[in-house]
């Protein structure tokens, strides 16, 4: 009883947290032990969940098929790629008519460029149509789980939040500027429907 | 010090009459016994562990110093609640008493082997209590080496003293509960117990917190009249996952005369203190369904055990003529945790948007019965969904067995207004 759930919960991040979380790590030797991204925030993840807006499509591929698609959100941008291995997402993309508002569930993933870069983006186990009301809902319950991690940043037994401070230079104070902004943007556009006609 | 000094010191730290044990050193002495070593074998005669005489002597302690490695020890603490269960041990029927003690530290589970006559409120001073391990925590066993004595004087607890309690706070393992509930539905069954063919009553009840259901072994005719009900004495065990209120004979059910107002199901605060809690009857859950999984849309089942039959074939009954049917597990998730949600034909076919001779139809024009999933994984995986259902946690995880499966339309405006608030306070 009680024992933690067995499958890899999607975590809810926001653009700018997951392209800073350039640094991987494996919890056990076993080779097919999961990767994990670890959230400058102090948590791991395997898998993130991410609705936003589809705004171009490229297939990028030289023999096969190899699709990148730029999901941006209220603070930036997450790169997808899907190629034969993400049949389902990569047909998605090659007759999403951008934009368009997606869901996307995947796992986070990492390459170092020629400069020493390290870009993080997303590979994707599904990719869905999505509307506006999820995207906002998205980025509620996001600005929630964000600033619980936050939270939880000082706990003396966080030990992902120690392994953040020793990876990471960004201040976690960064983020939850970047939460707050992004509930702000949507109680805005909120805030100009419901403004009162103007009176003749 | 005098051998009076010694005596009374002696008698204070034992707890017997100072006369008593100035006659006994006395005696010792007068046969040249040295005063150190006589006051240590009249130590030992009147059972104090100071005297270090091995582990087995008990220890005066806390409550919450008492761990699964504490032996046998002594403390005072007050009877939260207990009440009688029946079991039968080597064949024979046997009454014992479970309930909990509590002092200013902490509580602890106590059996007692033997009727002390102890009742909920009685403050004990127990002397010899065995511990034992039950389920991972310490828990007291008070039988024949035992010693219980009441005090006068109740000792201040930061506890609820009582069984009272609300549905929603019933956990497997608690004795002694008492409820004022509405009986919601109830069925006699006959079954076959341990004395052969007897009845019970078997059902769901509510209050305003929760629902749950409930198994009367005694079959009581107020509870089968239904109606409002309160129960005192029951007892919680875990059955299918879910906590299961348990009425015995040692239970007094009466009609009860106040309205109870019944609930909608409880909205969980997060997937992941449904699952960490354990399992809940009836409860809401909400997040986004990020994955259906292989053996959804349609399936075939088998006609004897109703199991999935995978190419005719049942596991336990070979080749059968499987029916077919529909059904839906998808994978709920709201970033804290995630759960396994199983969607009953009805349901399926709702998502599915047709019936599941529509999706024989459309299996058989694709030649392939798993277009049906892919039907539904496009309709359902990314919304976020409010579901209703029953819990179980198994080491696999949440199960979700929904009645209600709702897309959520909340404004999110609201939501992000009343957050920033809150985050700015």
């Amino acid at each position: 009883m009680s024992q933690a759930p067995t499958r890899e919960v999607a975590k809810r991040v926001f653009a700018r947290e997951f392209n800073d979380a350039t640094f991987t790590f494996k919890e056990s030797d076993d080779e097919r032990a999961p990767n994990f991204a670890l959230l400058p925030t102090g948590d791991r993840a395997n898998r993130v969940f991410v609705v936003g807006t589809l705004t171009e499509t490229e297939d990028i591929g030289d023999e096969s098929e190899y699709w990148r698609g730029r999901v941006v959100g209220p603070t930036g941008t997450f790169f997808v790629y899907a190629g034969q291995y993400q049949p389902d997402a990569t047909a998605f993309l090659r007759d999403a008519e951008a934009p368009e508002y997606v869901a996307v569930v995947g796992k986070p993933s990492t390459f170092e460029t020629d400069d020493g870069n390290v870009n993080v983006s997303l590979r994707p186990e599904s990719i869905s149509a999505s509307d506006e009301n999820a995207r906002e809902r998205w980025i509620v319950e996001t600005a929630e789980r964000t600033l619980d991690r936050i939270e939880a940043f000082e706990d003396e037994t966080n030990e992902y939040a120690e392994m953040a401070r020793d990876e990471y230079d960004t201040a976690v104070e960064t983020y939850r500027r970047e939460a707050t902004a992004a509930l702000d943007s949507i109680v805005e556009d909120g805030g100009e429907t419901e403004e009162p006609e103007a009176t003749p | 010090m005098s051998l009076d000094d010694r005596a009374e010191e002696l008698a204070s730290d034992l707890g017997v009459d100072k006369q008593e044990v100035k006659e006994d050193l006395e005696n010792l002495v007068s046969y040249s016994v040295p005063m150190d070593e006589a006051v240590q074998s009249l130590r030992r005669k009147y059972g104090d562990g100071s005297s270090g005489s091995g582990s087995s002597s008990p220890t005066t302690m806390d409550v919450a110093d008492v761990t699964t490695d504490s032996g046998n020890v002594t403390l005072t603490g007050r009877v939260l609640m207990v009440g009688p269960r029946s079991i039968r041990y080597q064949g024979e029927d046997q009454t014992i008493y479970e309930g909990e003690l509590a002092d200013a530290t902490g509580t602890i589970d106590f059996t007692a082997w033997n009727d002390f006559g102890l009742e909920t409120g009685d403050t004990l001073q127990v002397g010899n209590a065995g511990v034992r391990e039950w389920d991972g925590q310490p828990e007291l066993n008070l039988g024949e080496s035992t010693s219980v004595s009441k005090l006068e004087d109740p000792l201040e607890v930061p506890y609820d003293v009582g069984g009272e309690r609300t549905v929603r706070d019933l956990q497997a393992g608690d004795r002694a509960r008492t409820v004022e509930v509405t009986i919601e539905e109830v069925e006699r069954r006959t079954i076959d117990g341990r004395d052969g063919e007897t009845d019970i009553l078997s059902g769901v009840l509510a209050d305003e917190t929760g629902r749950l259901p409930f198994t009367d072994w005694t079959a009581n005719a107020v509870i089968e009249n239904g109606g409002n009900v309160r129960v005192e004495d029951a007892y919680v065990r875990e059955y299918r996952g879910v906590p299961e209120l348990n009425v015995s004979e040692f239970s007094t059910v009466t009609e009860l005369e106040r309205d109870i107002e019944v609930g909608d199901a409880v909205a969980a605060d997060s997937i992941f203190d449904a699952v960490v809690g354990g399992g809940v009857y009836d409860v809401e859950l909400s997040g986004n369904v990020i994955d259906v999984r292989d053996g959804s849309g349609l399936i075939q089942r088998c006609p004897e055990c109703n199991r999935v039959a995978q190419n005719g074939q049942c596991r336990s009954h070979g080749e059968v003529d499987a029916e077919d049917d529909m059904r839906v597990k998808a994978i709920l998730d709201d970033g804290t945790a995630t759960t396994t949600v199983v969607l009953d034909r009805d349901l399926s076919e709702r998502v599915y948007g047709g019936t599941l001779e529509e999706a024989k139809e459309q299996a058989r024009e694709a030649m392939d019965q798993e277009v049906v999933a892919d039907s539904i994984r496009e309709e359902i995986v990314g919304p976020e969904f409010r579901v209703r259902g029953h819990l179980s946690v198994d080491e696999y995880g949440g199960n979700l067995d929904a009645s209600t499966f709702e897309r959520v339309e909340d404004d999110p405006a609201d939501r992000a207004r009343a957050f920033l608030a809150e985050v700015d306070a």
